[in-house]
């Protein structure tokens, strides 16, 4: 395709009559930048001065130092390097010896302390302990035994009978309510007339090293009925070792 | 009845076959050293020795006391402590109500003749003005330096048995010798020692 000189013209003309379209913000903000940095990069930092580098080290240095608080001496090391020679002198000093008669003074008030603290202790038996049995057994039928010797002295009675009264066996004790022979148990109960503190007990077994041991005296009554439906009541004095548990302070 | 199953026997431990002698022996003469300290008078010293004795035998023989025998040195320096202070208090009070310092002059004139350390030794005049020094320390530098030295604590135990920390009795120590010294010192330059 070729054009003619007259086409030509006329596109020029009207190439001319077009102005140029204006450059927008954005390429105009992205030509500034660019140009910033490179002027930026045209730049050489200026190097530190010697002596203001020394002097920004040197304070950094001492600020340090200054959170750092010095190592302490051990007292120790002091006293052997300052005091050692007085101490040398103190130690070759020896502290007088005991007299006879002090020595004897403090042996005797020792072995009375220690005596002392014997009298109120008192050992646990060694031999195994017995059964626990309820006391109130064992007075029911000190009680019927007591009973029967006294009755036995006075009446005759009217058809022996062949079983013991009492025993010291506890499976031979009449409980309470129970017949024994012409007399029957109806109740029996126990007051306090007298305790007494007998001292600390070594304890043998579990629990605390020591227990108090406690002497109760207690008086026992029992009301007993014979076959005619009389009332009988026997008093009698007991005495018991009670332990009671001590507190570790 | 159950008591005739308790037989009423004298108390024994283990306690009791030690040989308190063998052990006074050993160390009574720093006990009672700060004993010493610790009072105006010899006798003093001696009454409050005996009574800390006497708590001691009492712990052990009940065994109330904890810990074994190696216990027994920090656990007298503390009640000795104890005990001259009760003493003191008491004395104060009797002081007060009988007007008078009498006993306590009559105790420090007689102090003078009971030595400290061992007479035999030919450091006797030395400890005689040692004695002297030390009781003319403060008590809280002379005792610290009394259990250091001659009672051999370590500072943990010193504290514990004067309730301070062990800093403080490190510090009271070597303040104390170095009054000692300075006290020692001027004894020297006195022509003296």
């Amino acid at each position: 395709m070729s054009f003619s000189d007259q086409d030509l013209e006329l596109f020029e003309q009207e190439l001319r009559e077009h102005s140029p379209a204006a450059l927008s913000d954005h390429h105009l903000e992205a030509l500034e930048l660019s140009a910033f940095a490179g002027e930026l990069a045209s730049t050489a930092p200026v190097a530190l001065n010697e002596d203001l580098l020394s002097a920004t080290l040197h304070k950094i240095t001492e600020a340090e130092l200054q959170q750092v608080e010095p190592a302490q001496l051990e007292t120790e090391l002091l006293d052997t390097l300052e005091l050692a020679p007085l101490e040398a002198e103190l130690r070759a000093l020896t502290p007088a010896p005991l007299n006879d008669s002090t020595m004897d003074r403090f042996l005797g008030a020792i072995d009375q302390a220690e005596q002392s603290i014997g009298e109120n202790i008192i050992t646990f038996p060694t031999q195994p302990a017995e059964p626990k049995h309820d006391w109130k057994w064992y007075s029911a039928a000190a009680a019927v035994a007591i009973l029967g010797i006294l009755i036995g002295t006075i009446y005759t009675p009217s058809q022996p009978s062949s079983a013991p009264l009492a025993n010291n066996s506890p499976a031979m004790v009449a409980p309470a309510h129970q017949s024994n022979g012409d007399l029957i148990n109806v109740s029996t109960n126990s007051t306090i007339i007298d305790a007494q503190d007998q001292g600390m007990v070594r304890n043998q077994q579990q629990g605390s090293p020591y227990v108090r041991a406690v002497k109760v005296v207690t008086m026992e009554t029992f009301f007993v009925e014979n076959a005619q439906g009389e009332a009988i009541e026997v008093k009698r004095p007991v005495e018991k070792i009670v332990f009671l548990p001590l507190s570790s302070d | 009845m159950n008591s005739k199953e308790v037989t009423a026997i004298p108390f024994t431990n283990q306690n009791t076959a030690l040989d308190w002698r063998t052990w006074l022996q050993t160390n009574g003469p720093k006990l009672l050293l700060f004993a010493r300290q610790q009072t105006r008078s010899e006798q003093d010293a001696e009454d409050i020795f005996q009574e800390a004795l006497v708590k001691l035998a009492k712990k052990t023989s009940s065994g109330e006391f904890q810990g074994g025998q190696e216990a027994w040195l920090p656990y007298l320096y503390t009640q000795l402590r104890r005990e001259a202070i009760d003493l003191g208090r008491k004395k104060d009070r009797r002081a007060k109500r009988e007007q008078t310092v009498f006993e306590d002059k009559k105790n420090l004139e007689g102090n003078i003749h009971d030595p400290w350390f061992e007479s035999t030794s030919a450091l006797a005049e030395q400890g005689q003005y040692l004695k002297e020094a030390l009781q003319e320390l403060p008590e809280k530098f002379s005792e610290v330096i009394v259990m250091k030295v001659w009672g051999e604590l370590t500072f943990a135990e010193i504290g514990e048995a004067l309730d301070i920390s062990l800093n403080t009795a490190a510090s009271r120590y070597r303040y104390g010798l170095e009054a000692l010294r300075k006290k020692l010192s001027t004894q020297r330059d006195a022509g003296e020692l």
